[in-house]
């Protein structure tokens, strides 16, 4: 049918009328002023009968071989001659291509590769974005363990104990605390102007 | 210096318009003291509303002040009132309105003494608004005090609470620290200057050149360390996580905004008006200030437990935003500027905001630990809603006044288009991100962790003065960030008065 | 009427979901029906605005700016409150106020847990006023603003209503997007000071076109665009906050997310980067059509090894947002129409196919595909509309996704003139590759859902119903578009391409 509705406009000498010819062209080639040009093979006329020559030649074979039992010679070929017997295992696998697609193609993409992308997802470029996240976290738990509070100190928890301990505020204080703070402090201005000085001097 | 003194002395043209809000509010601490001294026990009740009314009263002289336009000049110069000075007084008033009105039931519940502590606050906003006009070095220094020795005995207010006193003490002994390098780069700055006119000061280190600059970055130096301390710049901040846990907390609220703000009006005035002339120096040292303040706080406030102390430490944060704008004060000062008051207009808002959150849902949880917020959402679906407005706002999501007091001061840096600008701009970028995730941490407990075993989940009420600071800041924070120009009208000041 | 329109129309639209929302907080939360119908109500309300706009709108004149409103916002800034109509917006908005509506209706008898369709619904109207909002701003400070919205109410949707590893998804999602944002304002305020003239007007700064930028600078520019837009779409290497968010969410919030939430990207890339940047976009092109194929095949493989089918359809939105980003850099205004062709069918598609997922998972309490089976037995109706969506999103010709991803595909046959061809053509090939992996892994999900006899473990389940009256409702309007917009594509293309030609001529200089 669709071959027959997409008869090309003319053959020759002979023009088909509209209605026989480009029927579903804007469906397997869209036309529409969005698209580039796509160049079209031209017809070709030796090369369309010698193909229906090939076409007719095979039917007129299998019509001797089936229903004339014509063709002797050829019969249990493939049981006799090793070579005949390779053939026809080729064709009745149909050259191989349903292995080739379901079980080498597919069952490669579907299984080992699929597989293999999902793990480097998982496990590169997700790990990736999950490690700078989880950095930041770490950066701010290291500054806060190891510089905050050992140079500073957390009165959160040191309060509620070294308080009771001791019963007083002022013991507190003499704990070295505010000593502590002070030091920074001064230090930090010190050290501040000490640059400074230098730098601008 | 006798001779001169001696010589004439006529006595100031006093414009009481001027200095009409002041007045005012002295006024009103008399009328407080004196109500405290006659009626005792009984004031309690009318304190708070008194110390309001009070406040609402100085916004009338500020209104007609701003109708008037023209900047006054008083003292000689040493006492400015400009649009300024007049947008930065309105912030400290409004702000100190709605710590009175958190303060309201916080102390009435808390059995403390309620009628020295209006007192004392009123006394300390005192302080700022004179802060917020002074352009001299002994009108700051004495604002600085005023508004310091109040917040000192306010922060050790639980009386009863070694934490509270601990608070209070240490805030003390540190601030006095400060204050004792803040004068020492005072006399340096008045040894150079020949005199306590900012303006002249400014003029007199200019005119030096490259002559005794060892002396001058130390005059500066140590005047902008002294007031880092005050608006708790890294490394000078070590006393506030401290304190802002163990005070009360509208007192921490006070002290995170306010007293913060007056720093940052205190550098303001200091940088633009005097150190402006030497870039080379204050530029790094702002930026080394900020850069400093904003990873440290951040990185510090990431591992926080207790919501008010990670408030604490991302006001450090917040506090290194603000001293961004100032590490390009001399490449685009006019920019810079206003980034900074913008800024502090927009954080007062948010920041109190939050504050009064966690005030309002403390009464129910009776904590403010990350566990006992855990599902929040569920029993006070309201309160959650606006605590987490205003989380989103301090990260900086549009359309809330946050992101656009971000977005001004990464306009500033960008438009700078200096080395130290475009490394803070970045800098600023990623602590943005690393901030975000502490505060979306407490919108995460509140919303999506399981309510804790336990926890008493029945409704309750939300005091009525509350709840109009929570609708008054609410209202603020979106208004900003909708409709940004309402803020840059009132803090566009064109090009730097003396300064530039 | 027509005055209204002009001066109110966009704005009504925006807002109106927003107002809803507001409308809601004053509802106590008790009354949960009044919440549903208040959400149905306000999303319609912005759903009949938008039709009357279509109605109103100058077919003519696609490729120009239409009910344009402009007022004065941040003067400081010279930012101001523009919005504006064209034949780019146009389906994207129209899809976006179709989407939500739809997800309104569906709410009706599916509130996931734990409830509170009071907050729920409110979220999503909130999350509509952004998402409108993006589509039709024309100034870059109030986009960033609508592209931010969605930010919070999208967490929370996954946060709170979302799967059992919700709390890491949501996070994820969050942060992922907000560090795009933080690189996508930095870009946009070095274009506001690098340009001639300092504005955020989007109109002015397409007819600059980055004429004072410097090539370099533009690269590094775009650079930024590219980063935090990339993360929106998302491109390959930044997907991988997708399908964590996808398969967390609440089904509402999926189809939100894919249908609507993804193109905020893609339509970055084509109303701001390529036309702002011109010479930043053609140096990019190679790097982003490159990588969008790799999109497409890496997508359709992991999908081909998910297990669970929440997740599947989540990848394959990696794999078709690839087609959209290789439409996108051929720089061509065909393959740019075909990339908003894209954007519509693969937000239509893809939509369904998680409402489907969702409804599935309330009948069967998994996803899990190898558990499943028979759903032609059990639930016909369910499993003929699978079969339609999972046809259309392979491509099958007659369906929308054809027009997405064949001309996408085609389109790289002959990129920009400035562009390397044979790249491209190879490209060309990779991809069209990859339809052949779409069709494997969806065919493969349906066969496996849908074929042969129900599992023991459901066969008798009393729970396996049909589609119910509610769930047609919200699917119907989708399903003939799919089929409609199969046949008709020209009913967008008409549309889109008077506006592409001329954000091609601003990206190509031709």
């Amino acid at each position: 049918m669709v071959g027959f509705l997409n008869l090309p406009a003319e053959i020759g000498p002979i023009s088909f009328p509209e209605s026989l010819h480009t029927q579903f062209e804007q469906f397997v080639e869209p036309v529409g002023r969005y698209f580039p040009e796509i160049s079209h093979a031209s017809f070709n006329i030796p090369l369309a009968l010698f193909s229906l020559a090939v076409a007719g030649l095979g039917a007129g074979l299998t019509y001797l071989y089936y229903w004339k039992g014509g063709l002797a010679p050829l019969r249990n070929l493939s049981e006799r001659n090793s070579l005949a017997g390779l053939g026809k295992k080729v064709l009745v696998n149909k050259y191989y291509f349903d292995w080739l697609y379901t079980d080498v193609i597919t069952g490669f993409v579907k299984g080992p590769l699929a597989q293999a992308a999902n793990w480097a997802n998982t496990h590169v470029i997700d790990a990736v974005v999950n490690g700078a996240g989880k950095g930041a976290v770490a950066t701010g738990n290291w500054v806060y363990d190891n510089i905050d509070q050992e140079v500073v100190d957390g009165a959160v928890n040191a309060t509620g104990t070294s308080v009771s301990e001791t019963g007083g505020i002022l013991r507190y204080l003499q704990s070295g605390r505010i000593q502590q703070y002070t030091a920074l402090f001064f230090a930090a201005a010190a050290l501040l102007a000490g640059v400074f000085v230098l730098a601008t001097g | 210096m006798l001779t001169q003194a001696a010589e004439v002395f006529t006595k100031p043209n006093v414009d009481y318009h001027a200095l009409a809000p002041e007045l005012v509010l002295v006024g009103f601490v008399i009328v407080l003291a004196l109500v405290d001294s006659w009626k005792l026990e009984r004031a309690r009740a009318v304190m708070p509303a008194l110390a309001g009314v009070g406040l609402l009263a100085v916004l009338v002289p500020l209104v007609t002040l701003a109708a008037d336009d023209a900047p006054r000049v008083l003292l000689g110069g040493g006492y400015v009132v400009d649009s300024m000075a007049l947008v930065l007084k309105a912030l400290f008033v409004i702000a100190a309105y709605v710590v009175v009105l958190l303060s309201t039931n916080y102390m009435a519940e808390g059995d403390y003494w309620e009628s020295e502590y209006y007192t004392l606050l009123l006394s300390s906003v005192l302080g700022m608004l004179v802060m917020a006009s002074s352009r001299d070095l002994i009108g700051i220094f004495v604002a600085f005090e005023l508004l310091s020795i109040p917040s000192y005995m306010l922060g050790s207010w639980r009386k009863g609470d070694l934490k509270s006193n601990e608070a209070g003490l240490k805030y003390y002994l540190m601030g006095v620290f400060a204050t004792g390098i803040l004068l020492y780069g005072m006399s340096l700055a008045y040894g150079l200057g020949g005199s306590t006119n900012l303006e002249v000061i400014g003029e007199r280190i200019a005119a030096m050149g490259s002559d005794g600059v060892p002396v001058v970055t130390l005059a500066l130096l140590f005047v902008i360390i002294g007031f880092g301390f005050k608006v708790s710049a890294v490394p000078f901040h070590m006393w506030a996580p401290d304190t802002y846990e163990g005070a009360p907390t509208p007192v921490t609220a006070f002290l995170a905004v306010s007293s913060k703000a007056a720093g940052f009006v205190a550098l303001i005035a200091v940088t633009y008006f005097a150190f402006i002339v030497r870039t080379d120096v204050i530029q790094p040292a702002f930026f080394v200030l900020s850069a400093a303040s904003m990873t440290v706080g951040n990185l510090i406030a990431i591992r926080q437990t207790n919501v008010i102390r990670m408030l604490a430490y991302s006001g450090i944060a917040q506090a290194g935003f603000m001293l961004a704008p100032f590490a390009v004060a001399g490449s685009n000062p006019e920019q810079s500027l206003q980034a900074v008051v913008t800024y502090l207009v927009i954080y007062a808002a948010m920041n109190l905001g939050a504050f009064a959150s966690i005030i309002a849902i403390s009464r129910r949880t009776r904590s403010a630990e990350l566990s006992d917020l855990g599902g929040l959402f569920t029993y006070m679906p309201g309160l959650t809603t606006v605590f987490t407005l205003f989380l989103a706002s301090l990260i900086g999501i549009p359309p809330l006044g946050g992101w656009w007091a971000k977005f001004g001061v990464f306009a500033s840096l960008v438009n700078a288009n200096t080395a130290l600008g475009w490394a803070l701009a970045i800098i600023m970028a990623l602590n943005t991100a690393i901030a975000a995730y502490y505060y979306l941490a407490v919108a995460r407990a509140m919303w999506l962790d399981d309510v804790p075993e336990g926890a008493d989940v029945s409704p309750m009420r939300t005091p009525v003065s509350l709840g109009f600071a929570l609708v008054v800041t609410l209202v603020a924070t979106v208004l900003f960030g909708v409709l940004p120009q309402v803020v840059n009208d009132a803090t566009s000041f064109g090009v730097v008065a003396s300064g530039g | 009427m027509t005055d209204f329109l002009n001066d109110w129309g966009l704005i009504f639209v925006t807002f109106l979901p927003a107002v809803g929302a507001l409308v809601m907080l004053a509802v106590p939360k008790e009354a949960e029906d009044t919440h549903k119908a208040l959400a149905v109500v306000f999303s319609l309300a912005a759903l009949v605005m938008t039709v009357l706009l279509l109605i109103e709108f100058d077919y003519d004149a696609a490729g120009s700016l239409q009910f344009v409103v402009d007022k004065e916002w941040i003067p400081l800034l010279n930012s101001g409150f523009i919005l504006g109509l064209d034949g780019i917006s146009l389906p994207l908005l129209a899809m976006t106020a179709l989407v939500v509506p739809l997800c309104a209706v569906y709410s009706w008898d599916h509130i996931p847990a734990p409830g509170n369709p009071k907050a729920f619904l409110a979220m999503i109207l909130v999350l509509e006023t952004g998402m409108l909002g993006c589509f039709v701003a024309q100034d870059l400070i109030l986009f960033f603003v609508f592209f931010e919205i969605v930010l919070l109410p999208m967490y929370f949707l996954i946060g709170v209503w979302g799967g059992p590893e919700r709390k890491y998804a949501s996070i994820k999602f969050f942060l992922y997007t907000l560090f795009g944002s933080a690189l996508l304002i930095v870009a946009f305020l070095s274009l506001y000071f690098l340009s001639a003239e300092q504005t955020f007007d989007m109109r002015v700064l397409t007819e600059l076109g980055g004429i004072d930028i410097a090539r370099t600078t533009q690269i590094l520019v775009f650079g930024g665009m590219f980063v935090g837009f990339g993360i929106k779409v998302p491109m390959f290497p930044f997907h991988t906050w997708l399908p964590d968010a996808h398969t967390q969410a609440p089904t509402q919030g999926s189809v939100i997310l894919a249908a609507v939430l993804l193109k905020l990207g893609t339509y970055g890339f084509v109303r701001i980067a390529l036309p702002f940047l011109p010479e930043g976009a053609q140096w990019w092109a190679p790097i982003i059509a490159v990588l969008a194929v790799i999109g497409i095949i890496y997508g359709a493989l992991v999908c081909l090894a998910q297990t669970d089918m929440k997740r599947l359809i989540a990848f394959s939105s990696v794999a078709h947002m690839g087609f959209v980003m290789l439409g996108i850099a051929t720089l061509t205004d065909f393959g740019i129409n075909a990339a908003i062709f894209g954007m519509v069918a693969h937000g239509l598609i893809t939509g369904l196919l998680f409402f489907i997922a969702g409804s599935m998972k309330d009948r069967y309490h998994t996803l899990e595909i190898k558990r499943l089976g028979g759903m032609l037995v059990s639930a016909p109706r369910l499993g003929w509309i699978l079969g339609l969506t999972s046809m259309a999103s392979l491509g099958l010709p007659g369906l929308a996704g054809f027009w997405g991803e064949f001309p996408a595909i085609l389109s790289a046959y002959q990129p920009a003139e400035m562009l390397d061809e044979t790249l491209y053509r190879v490209l060309m090939v990779i991809a069209a590759l990859g339809t052949v992996l779409a069709a494997g892994y969806l065919l493969w999900l349906y066969q496996r859902t849908s074929f042969g006899t129900p599992s023991e473990e459901f066969a008798d389940d009393p729970a396996i119903s049909d589609v119910s009256s509610v769930e047609w409702i919200a699917w119907a309007p989708m399903i003939v578009l799919i089929v409609v917009l199969g046949f008709l594509p020209s009913i967008i293309f008409d549309v889109t391409n008077p506006a592409t030609t001329a954000v091609v001529a601003a990206a190509t200089g031709s």
